[in-house]
């Protein structure tokens, strides 16, 4: 291997200064690279995890349909979304609903206490709701109580994900607009996931959620997507990061590049 | 080529960028007055007034144009009074259907929402006013026993409250108090011990209709 071609120095104390500034904008460029990197791969990984339906800076309540409709096939995807939340770290609470609802986790608890409940939907072990609770939907008692969990906790910057095939009870009707009126007026977002749930109940809930939150649909086999308008909004986070990181390798072509020269051309 | 002409080329081509850009955003920005226009106009007809739209296909990414003239508030405001006059006819078996649920449903978030984000008080107040006539239809086509009518009574309120020049809220209080169900609210049956007046009291003291 050659040596590179290079001008020996008589006076290389004289360029000590811009030798010393030069090294300084080089590790101050890589930093803001490696930081970039660190940056984009933090913003693929959340968007690929239970970040996207528990918003960041938010306390989440998790309201989990436990009625008849949800089958065995639903339930694993239940299972999945709550080992999602449990892996997530964050705090949250616990509402369970059919026909009714009830607090099975107060808002602030930590998301480990969530472990015991995913037994019961791995199919080894029977649902002890099936037998006493499990009935019929109803989406707004359940989203009405969290609520008032929320409420009652004093959390201001709360937020609700339901988990429920949304095939809601016809007598819900009242009480849903009523409860996601109070949802809008009070700027609680909502984020749904629908296991298995039909085209229509997902468009319904899209439509009647508008600005107030968002509905995801999980299909068993598919994973998410299936009901149109379910795909990830432009990642502009992400394009903004990797623009910024090649501008700044660009900077670093040009500006700390090594030095090249040619013959001189002669002027025509 | 000097540094110096280097630097006045990219310059040059900057502006150019920042010309063609300004020109497609002024572009859109005229585009959107007339789309305001045609959609109120679908939305007027009776028939078609469902597929009213007010949107512009902009030509830049982002909707710059929608963003820089602020036409959220009133786009969301014309989508929920076409939600509303949807949800709200005179055909009793339409309202009692299932679909007349979803319909209104719709209708009262959208209101909802227009009541929260809209900066407007007289727009934010005929939402409240239709929010109450929705709430009242669901107390009439409630399937449980125990609809009550204070939903609406507290829209009205609202309504009188954001705007006291809405007479519409006002009447509309006055009648729901006259009509004899108001006797199974709370608030029905505190104006009763209280023998205050109904619609017009929403307002300051000696400023009635």
């Amino acid at each position: 291997m050659s040596p590179r071609p290079s001008i020996p120095l008589s006076s290389l104390s004289e360029l000590r200064r811009k030798a010393h500034w030069t090294l300084v904008a080089r590790v101050a460029l890589a930093a803001c690279l490696i930081a970039g990197l660190v940056l984009a791969f933090q913003v693929t990984h959340h968007s690929r995890r239970s970040e996207a339906f528990l918003d960041a800076g938010r306390s989440p309540v998790i309201a989990l349909d436990l009625s008849w409709s949800v089958s065995y096939a639903d339930s694993k995807l239940i299972e999945q979304t709550l080992q999602d939340v449990v892996d997530s770290g964050r705090r949250v609470g616990l509402v369970l609903f059919s026909d009714t609802a009830y607090a099975a986790l107060p808002v602030g608890t930590n998301s480990d206490a969530l472990r015991p409940f995913l037994r019961f939907f791995q199919g080894d072990v029977a649902n002890p709701w099936r037998a006493t609770f499990s009935a019929g939907t109803r989406i707004g008692a359940a989203l009405d109580l969290a609520r008032q969990m929320l409420h009652t906790s004093g959390v201001k910057n709360g937020s609700v994900v339901l988990i429920s095939d949304l095939d809601d009870s016809p007598s819900d009707e009242t009480d849903l607009a009523r409860t996601l009126v109070a949802y809008q007026r009070e700027d609680i977002p909502i984020r749904m996931i629908g296991v298995n749930a039909t085209s229509q109940d997902v468009a319904f809930f899209r439509d009647a959620l508008q600005s107030a939150g968002t509905v995801t649909a999980l299909y068993a086999g598919t994973g998410t997507g299936g009901a149109p308008g379910t795909g990830r909004a432009f990642p502009v986070l992400l394009v903004v990061l990797v623009a910024l990181i090649v501008l700044l390798l660009a900077l670093n072509e040009q500006v700390l590049g090594a030095l090249t020269w040619g013959r001189r051309r002669s002027a025509a | 080529m000097t540094r110096g002409r280097i630097l006045l080329v990219c310059a040059a081509a900057v502006c150019v960028v920042c010309a063609v850009l300004a020109a497609l955003l002024a572009r859109d920005v005229g585009r959107w007055p007339g789309a305001i226009r045609s959609g109120d106009l679908a939305a007027a007809g009776s028939a078609q007034s469902h597929r009213a739209v007010w949107s512009v296909d902009e030509t830049l990414p982002f909707t710059p144009a929608r963003r820089l003239l602020g036409v959220e508030d009133d786009v969301a405001f014309r989508q929920a009074v076409v939600l509303f006059r949807r949800a709200h006819t005179p055909d009793p078996t339409f309202a009692a259907s299932p679909e007349g649920a979803m319909i209104r449903i719709r209708a009262e978030t959208a209101l909802a929402h227009t009541i929260r984000t809209d900066s407007n008080h007289k727009r934010a107040s005929a939402a409240e006013n239709m929010l109450g006539i929705l709430a009242l239809v669901d107390a009439a086509t409630a399937r449980t026993a125990n609809a009550t009518v204070d939903r609406s009574v507290l829209a009205f309120q609202d309504a009188i409250r954001l705007d006291p020049s809405n007479e519409q809220a006002k009447q509309n209080l006055e009648l729901l108090f006259r009509q004899s169900s108001f006797r199974t609210s709370v608030r029905g049956r505190e104006r009763l011990q209280r023998s205050a007046h109904a619609g017009a009291s929403a307002s300051a003291p000696g400023h009635g209709y």
